[in-house]
C-alpha cells in the first residue's frame, strides 16, 4: 500500500481537544495558585516550628549529653576514691601486722637476754 | 503566522505577563490543536493527551516571563510539548485519571480520504521509536524542515533528515508487509 506524503500529512493533521479544554486548564492553574498561596502560609509557619522543633532538639540533646558526662566522671571518681580508701587500709594492716610481728620477735630477744645464763651440764662419764 | 493573528497573540502575550487570564486564555484557544494533536499522534491515547496538553500550559503559565514574542512561544510550546512526548514515551507511564467516555472525540478540522490508509498510516506510526515518531508529527503536523525540527529537538539538521528518510522508509516496509498478510488472507 503505497502512500504519498500529503496522506502522512492527512492522517497527522491537527485535532481539537474539544470543547471545555480552555476551562479545564484554566481551573488547573486556578487549584496550582491555590495551592501555592496555602502553602506560602503554611510556610513561615513549618519553618518555625522546624526551627524550634531543632532548637528543642538540640537544647535536650546538649543537656543529655552533659548529664551523661556529669554522671559518667562522678561515678568514676567515686570508684577511683574508693579503691585508694581500700589500698591505704590495706597498707595500713600490714603496716600494723608488720610492727606487730617486729614488736613479738624484740620481746623474745629481750627475754632471752634478761635471763641468766645456765651453768654449762658437765658430764661426768663413767669409766 | 499572518501579522494580525501574530499581532493579537503578541497583546494577549503583554497582558498575560501583566497577569491577565483572560489572554492566557486566548492563548491556551489558540495553540490548544497543536499542543494536543502532537501528543494525540505521539500515543493515540486522549486521556494521556490532554493530561500532556494541561501539563504543558501550566508550565507556560509558570514561565511566562521567559517567553519573548509570539514567535517564541510557538517554538517553546513545540519544544516542550515534543520533551514532553518522549520523555513520557520513555517512562511509559500509564495514567488515566479521566475516563475516555468522559472526552469528546478529538475532532479533526477536515475528513480524511481514505480512512483504511489513515488507519494504517497511524498502526505504522505506533510502531515507531518515540524520536521517529515525533520527527514525523512535527514534519507532517506542523510543516516544519529539518532545520527547524533540529531545533525543537535538539539534534544536527543530518540526523533528523536521516530520521525522517529511515522513518518513511521503515513505514513502507511495515505498510507493504501489512498489505502482504492481508493478500496471503484474502487469496
Amino acid at each position: 500500500m503505497p502512500f504519498s506524503e500529503d496522506d502522512l500529512r492527512r492522517a497527522l493533521e491537527r485535532k481539537d481537544p474539544g470543547p471545555g479544554f480552555t476551562q479545564r486548564v484554566m481551573a488547573r492553574i486556578e487549584q496550582e495558585k491555590s495551592k501555592a498561596t496555602e502553602s506560602k502560609w503554611k510556610q513561615p509557619k513549618r519553618k518555625l516550628l522546624s526551627g524550634l522543633w531543632t532548637f528543642r532538639l538540640r537544647t535536650v540533646l546538649a543537656t543529655a549529653t552533659a548529664l551523661i558526662l556529669l554522671v559518667a566522671g562522678g561515678l568514676l571518681g567515686y570508684f577511683q576514691h574508693q579503691r585508694e580508701l581500700a589500698r591505704e587500709k590495706e597498707a595500713r594492716e600490714q603496716a600494723i601486722l608488720a610492727v606487730r610481728i617486729t614488736t613479738e620477735k624484740l620481746n623474745r630477744v629481750l627475754h632471752r637476754v634478761s635471763q641468766p645464763e645456765a651453768e654449762p651440764k658437765v658430764r661426768r662419764e663413767r669409766l | 503566522m499572518s501579522d494580525d493573528r501574530e499581532g493579537r497573540l503578541e497583546d494577549a502575550l503583554t497582558r498575560c505577563r501583566k497577569g491577565d487570564d483572560v489572554a492566557f486564555a486566548e492563548i491556551v484557544r489558540e495553540h490548544q490543536a497543536m499542543v494536543f494533536s502532537i501528543a494525540w499522534h505521539s500515543f493515540q491515547d486522549r486521556a494521556l493527551a490532554e493530561d500532556l496538553a494541561q501539563d504543558v500550559f501550566l508550565e507556560l503559565y509558570q514561565r511566562l516571563s521567559a517567553i519573548e514574542s509570539a514567535a517564541h512561544l510557538l517554538f517553546w510550546l513545540r519544544r516542550v510539548t515534543t520533551n514532553r512526548c518522549i520523555d513520557h514515551g520513555r517512562k511509559r507511564i500509564r495514567r488515566r485519571e479521566q475516563a475516555l467516555e468522559e472526552l469528546p472525540e478529538p475532532a479533526a478540522a477536515e475528513a480524511p480520504s481514505d480512512p483504511l490508509l489513515m488507519e494504517r498510516l497511524r498502526e505504522c506510526m505506533a510502531r515507531l521509536t518515540d524520536r521517529q515518531r515525533m520527527a514525523v508529527v512535527l514534519r507532517y503536523q506542523e510543516g516544519l524542515g529539518p532545520n527547524e525540527i533540529a531545533d525543537v529537538m535538539e539534534i544536527p539538521v543530518n540526523t533528523v533528515k536521516s530520521m525522517l528518510h529511515r522513518t518513511l522508509a521503515e513505514m513502507r516496509t511495515i505498510l507493504a508487509r501489512k498489505l502482504g498478510v492481508i493478500r496471503y488472507a484474502i487469496f
